[in-house]
């Protein structure tokens, strides 16, 4: 099987791991890929090697036993999806002289060069730049330089970086598992790239990736990113809210979670009835509306701290192509009328536009982050070579 | 229909609560009144003594079942019948078994509702055994926290210090519990109720204890004969109920409990070990019983910690009583939205993780709580 790329994500709710090869155009499509509960794992941090690396060997199992017993598929490397509020992303600048009286493709690969020089401490892993615009003197906004006069020449980038050790307890994880990690790429920026249009990244649109441990999120404007960042909450804090409140098992929280609440309130009070854990543990009924409560005021705070996070003022304003939900929690019921009423901006599910495969998942929107580091892999990196995966598979082993 | 004309309640609890409050009333010479408030019509408990049935519509007298939203529900149901037995009273001492619904859901509630009155509460809990298992243990945890942020200040006993030896048999170790808590609270009860030459009375005591937040407590009963001084302060050292830590006390409260024979040696022999034991840089406070019937002979030492040096404002009249509510709202509400607040409350499956921290809040705490929402169950 030529030109396949592997992506694992360990994330705080469950373990993916897809491998998918190119298709049609720049489309990927997915060739096998499994979904387990993950353990170890909290707030988007691995807590635990052990747990997280019996996730990572259950999961590579289930996606090399998956197929047909004379297609079995040897994943040796995989592309790591990251997140979580370790995750930020700084403004750098490059900046060059031009060496002659106009902007030439020397000076341009120079500005690139200088704007990969940005010094981070030790303890920090870059997972990405972002190129933004050039600027020439005091005229800013270019996005291509070449042939223009001036003296000064800067690129605009946005890198984004993360805790180290956090990244290498992924690869540790991995690595008892005998999966190797290539290159982690970042959560929310992989789901824009799988979920949006160039177009609407022209446009303005806002991706807000909803995990069970923390909330990404990436707002372009212009074709480029803007800000981009995580932070540690999530779906979890909505489970625990419940539990907390209704006094029920974090397994009961959790199907209140899924089943009954909404995130905007005003649906109607009605009695839920709470099912006992055990024989043992009589049925209860709950109030519909206070359940809504408790779910909506932790959605709405979290929407509020992603907006100050987004920051910039009036960035929001420019999302004129609105906000695109992705991840397990954006299927919170209600979550969408209630981002609209707290951005003022339209907003839809994120589904994968790229790749193929996911059709049959009831959420696809929860594997957008992954369809979208299968797309940027294979757009940004080669593959290893087939012989390379197999050697990984047969002797890494 | 109040009839309470002592200003020092007693409050019961739950099963052990009721237990406990209705073994202390039966002492003799102390000036204060009890209530019993229980959701479980069925259990024993003397007659003579008010009771509040918790919860009658909705339990139907039943119980809880173990569930503490119905605790705390039924309290909420029955507050008008607590708030009843609340005039006149200064200060209130609330007794409740952790683990259970009504001793766990219950008593925060009914000790929420006596401060609501202006009136500082102390509680004394006990916790599970931990053979009963996690989840009574967790609720029990959970219960604690709930009467932390109810009480002015509380006690928290675990049952496995009161039981002393582990190769009792479970009815012993059951019953030596009970017994330990009924005498460890009796001591203090009396220490209140029945003042001797130096005297802790409820204004004194109603300083002591507003705000002074958590507590350990030890005990020692009966020392008799030459040297019983020393003998008391031996048996407060070794007490299982100081291991449990309390960084830095910063209030000591110590009752002596004697006959008429009590020498001004004595007393100063104990002040000065208590104030040993405890840390010498907290304030100290100290009482004396004088009670030949109950003590003739004898000394019991009854000593308590808090972490907080409490509040100097409370024993003083209307407008400082006002005072005192507003500041004990406020303190209610900056623990509710205090993100680094000491207090884990609700912090659940994010306890030793490192918090989310938002323009200082703690996001991992339930946002309901920091804002303060109530729900309507």
């Amino acid at each position: 099987m030529s030109g396949l790329y592997a992506v694992l994500e360990i994330g705080t709710t469950r373990t993916v791991l897809a491998a998918a090869e190119p298709s049609a155009g720049d489309r990927m499509k997915v060739v096998r890929y499994a979904c387990i509960p993950s353990a170890g794992v909290r707030k988007s941090q691995i807590l635990g090697i052990g747990k997280a690396a019996q996730s990572v060997k259950s999961v590579l199992r289930a996606v090399e036993r998956g197929g047909e017993a004379d297609d079995a598929l040897t994943i040796g490397n995989a592309f790591l999806v990251a997140t979580g509020r370790h995750v930020k992303a700084d403004p750098y600048q490059g900046v060059v002289q031009v060496e002659g009286a106009r902007v030439g493709n020397a000076d341009i690969e120079a500005a690139v060069r200088s704007s990969r020089t940005m010094p981070l401490p030790k303890d920090r892993e870059l997972l990405d730049i972002a190129d933004r615009t050039y600027s020439l003197d005091s005229l800013c906004g270019i996005t291509s330089p070449r042939g223009m006069s001036g003296r000064i020449l800067r690129l605009d980038t946005l890198q984004i970086h993360a805790d180290a050790n956090r990244l290498n307890d992924a690869r540790t994880a991995a690595g008892e598992a005998h999966l190797e990690l290539r290159d982690p790429l970042f959560a929310p920026t992989c789901a824009a790239e799988a979920v949006t249009s160039e177009v609407e990244r022209r446009d303005g649109v806002l991706v807000l990736d909803f995990g069970g441990g923390s909330t990404g999120y990436a707002a372009y404007a212009g074709g480029c990113l803007c800000a981009a960042g995580a932070i540690g909450v999530g779906g979890d804090h909505v489970t625990n809210d419940i539990a907390h409140a209704f006094q029920t098992t974090y397994a009961q929280a959790e199907i209140l979670k899924k089943e009954e609440a909404c995130a905007m309130p005003g649906s109607g009070d009605r009695r839920v009835t709470l099912r006992g854990d055990s024989p043992l543990m009589a049925a209860r009924t709950l109030s519909r509306n206070a359940i809504d409560t408790v779910v909506n005021a932790r959605m709405k705070e979290l929407l509020t701290v992603l907006g100050d996070a987004i920051g910039d003022g009036d960035l929001l304003q420019h999302m004129r192509a609105g906000v695109v939900a992705t991840g397990g929690g954006s299927a919170l019921k209600g979550l969408f009328p209630l981002v609209e009423s707290v951005f003022g901006l339209p907003v839809r599910a994120g589904k994968p536009l790229y790749v193929d495969g996911f059709e049959n998942e009831p959420n696809p929107a929860s594997l957008a982050a992954v369809a979208g580091a299968l797309s940027y892999a294979h757009r940004n990196y080669e593959q290893k070579s087939v012989l390379e995966n197999l050697i990984k598979g047969i002797f890494g082993k | 229909m109040n009839e309470n004309t002592s200003p020092l309640l007693l409050v019961g609890v739950g099963g052990a609560g009721c237990s406990l409050a209705a073994t202390i009333a039966r002492q003799p010479r102390v000036d204060a009144a009890t209530l019993l408030a229980d959701s479980d019509a069925s259990a024993a408990r003397p007659a003579g003594l008010p009771f509040v049935l918790l919860g009658g519509d909705r339990l139907a007298g039943r119980g809880t079942g173990g569930d503490m939203v119905l605790g705390r529900l039924a309290a909420e149901d029955s507050s008008a019948s607590v708030a009843e037995r609340l005039q006149g009273v200064r200060l209130a001492v609330v007794a409740a078994g952790l683990g259970g619904g009504t001793g766990g859901g219950s008593a925060p509630e009914i000790v929420s509702q006596i401060t609501s009155f202006g009136i500082p509460a102390i509680a004394f809990a006990t916790m599970p055994f931990s053979f009963e298992g996690d989840d009574r243990r967790q609720k029990a945890q959970r219960a604690a926290v709930a009467l932390e942020e109810a009480a002015d200040a509380t006690v928290v006993l675990p049952l496995e210090a009161l039981a002393g030896g582990r190769d009792a048999t479970i009815d012993e170790a059951m019953a030596k519990a009970a017994e330990s808590f009924s005498s460890a609270v009796s001591l203090f009860w009396r220490m209140l109720g029945r003042p001797g030459y130096i005297k802790i009375d409820i204004e004194r005591a109603r300083r002591v204890i507003s705000g002074a937040g958590r507590g350990r407590f030890a005990a020692a009963s009966g020392a008799r004969g030459e040297g019983r001084a020393a003998a008391a302060l031996d048996m407060l050292a070794r007490s299982p109920l100081l291991s449990a830590q309390l960084a830095k006390p910063r209030r000591i409260l110590c009752g002596i409990l004697a006959g008429d024979d009590l020498t001004l040696r004595e007393t100063g022999e104990i002040a000065e070990g208590v104030r040993d034991l405890f840390g010498r840089s907290a304030t100290f406070d100290l009482a004396t019983v004088n009670d030949e019937e109950s003590f003739g002979g004898q000394i019991s030492v009854a000593a308590l910690a808090f972490e907080s040096s409490g509040d100097p404002a409370a024993a003083d009249g209307g407008a400082q009583e006002r005072k005192l509510r507003s500041r004990q709202q406020a303190r209610r509400g900056r623990r509710a939205s205090s993100p680094l607040a000491l207090s884990p409350q609700g912090r659940g499956r994010f306890n030793n993780v490192e918090p989310t921290v938002w323009n200082g809040e703690d996001l991992d705490i339930p946002t309901f709580i920091r804002r303060n929402i109530s729900l309507d169950l």
